[in-house]
């Protein structure tokens, strides 16, 4: 016997989980070639590795993660952009004629290049997009793949019912782009219920029935 | 003609002013998360003593020069209330404070997994309310499940809890009125899942039987305050269910 836990079993930190060390996953520690839990969430098995899901988490930046930050300092060569916490990334300044031009408070949408004991380094170039109107709102990282869902369809939801463009970052900021305020409001109070909510079932049609219910009151009684 | 009467703090039949047994500890009440504004916190009641923890970060190190560049470094701050002793405490950090936070940083520093936030500061603030001996271990205990209860890796909980010598007699979690006119304090926290001891303080003389018959004592302790911890972090997921579902 091997494993020492069920799926979707609550652990606590320091509760052994298996005796295999190859099978330790996301929020795990190997010790004495037995895995442990680091954090406190429920036990996921995934790609025949234990994984532990967190209730609450700090963002630890991986290579390839979208995320949204807030453009910082100016340095010689290159941005600083404070991506929420205790991270800052460095966006290098590339080629200036494949570049657009940033200032301090520009929002910017990217890709982490690499994250590692040199820092956190952001893509430049054709990935970054800047992100000049809209709205912007912090939720927990945690929730993030809640928000996006299976294969990006609570997403689709959300930009599909309200016209808006979303960019989700993974650092746990959303910028969200759309049209009208109140578009952009309907789909921030929409977000937060799936924050609060994500443990209900049928929570994509109640996303989808209070956007509507939002955008269309908003537009009758006149709201925001 | 008044007789000076001796006031005994164990009696024949080996029980305690408070009426506990030698190896009872005071009720203990345990929660998490009871701090809304604060990443992480946790709450310990053990009889009188009433503590807070609170936990903040990890976020950007301050001043810079302290950051390290492969991990995280812990500032850790215990400080007792004015009104938390008889008669006013001057509400300014003190000598016995700053020591006190020094030691439950370090017992912190051995659990908390400090390399996973590199450059970064994690604060942790424990707040004693009410003291009634026993608040650097009971702090201790209620840190490290705020820790917990932020979603900071860390390798274990860690519990800790007093041992003392009264009369003779080896005593688990002494009181205030025992700590006083016992013969020895020692104070012990433990990672009980790891099998280390993360604090051992001992004031006063002990022989080294006493200190093996102390040491298991307060092992006993420990272990009924972590399971204590584990239950209080296991509420919270009462309504949880993941992200990522559906």
């Amino acid at each position: 016997m091997s494993i020492h836990v069920r799926e979707r079993e609550v652990v606590t930190p320091g509760q052994l989980l298996s005796d295999d060390p190859r099978s330790a996953g996301a929020y795990t520690y190997v010790y004495n070639g037995k895995v442990y839990a680091a954090v406190a969430g429920i036990i996921q098995f995934r790609d025949s590795k234990v994984n532990i899901l967190p209730a609450k988490s700090p963002y630890k930046p991986s290579e390839s993660d979208n995320v949204v930050g807030i453009i910082t300092d100016l340095k010689p060569s290159h941005y600083e952009v404070d991506l929420g916490w205790h991270l800052v990334g460095f966006l290098h300044t590339a080629g200036k004629r494949t570049r657009t031009r940033l200032q301090i408070g520009d929002v910017v949408y990217t890709r982490v290049k690499y994250s590692g004991v040199r820092g956190v380094f952001l893509e430049g170039g054709r990935e970054l997009v800047k992100i000049d109107r809209g709205l912007l709102i912090r939720v927990s990282p945690v929730k993030i793949p809640r928000i996006i869902g299976k294969k990006g369809s609570m997403l689709q939801v959300l930009s599909s019912e309200s016209g808006c463009k979303l960019y989700v970052g993974r650092n746990g900021l959303i910028a969200i782009v759309g049209d009208s305020p109140e578009k952009e409001f309907a789909v921030a109070s929409a977000i937060r219920m799936i924050e609060s909510e994500s443990h209900l079932p049928g929570l994509t049609e109640r996303v989808t029935h209070h956007i509507r219910k939002k955008i269309i009151g908003g537009e009758i009684v006149g709201e925001g | 003609m008044l007789e000076k009467v001796e006031h005994r703090l164990i009696t024949e039949d080996g029980r305690r002013i408070d009426g506990r047994a030698l190896d009872e500890m005071r009720p203990v009440r345990i929660e998490a998360g009871v701090l809304d504004r604060s990443d992480g916190s946790a709450y310990i009641e053990m009889g009188k003593t009433k503590i807070y923890a609170a936990v903040y970060g990890p976020k950007e190190a301050h001043p810079r020069h302290l950051a390290q560049p492969h991990k995280a470094i812990l500032n850790c701050r215990y400080h007792m209330a004015a009104f938390s002793v008889e008669g006013r405490k001057a509400p300014g950090m003190t000598r016995r404070e700053i020591e006190l936070s020094k030691v439950i940083r370090e017992a912190l520093e051995s659990i908390v997994i400090l390399e996973e936030f590199p450059r970064s500061a994690i604060d942790i603030f424990i707040e004693v309310i009410q003291a009634d001996a026993g608040t650097r271990t009971a702090g201790l205990t209620a840190a490290s499940l705020a820790l917990a209860d932020a979603g900071i890796p860390i390798l274990d909980l860690c519990a800790g809890i007093a041992v003392g010598k009264v009369e003779g007699r080896i005593v688990l979690d002494p009181s205030e009125e025992e700590d006083k006119r016992g013969e020895a304090d020692m104070p012990v926290a433990m990672a009980p899942r790891l099998g280390s001891i993360v604090l051992l303080q001992l004031n006063g003389r002990m022989t080294s039987s006493e200190f093996t018959e102390a040491l298991n004592l307060a092992k006993k302790g420990i272990g009924v305050l972590y399971e204590l911890q584990r239950k209080a972090l296991g509420k919270k997921f009462a309504t949880f269910t993941p992200a990522g579902e559906e």
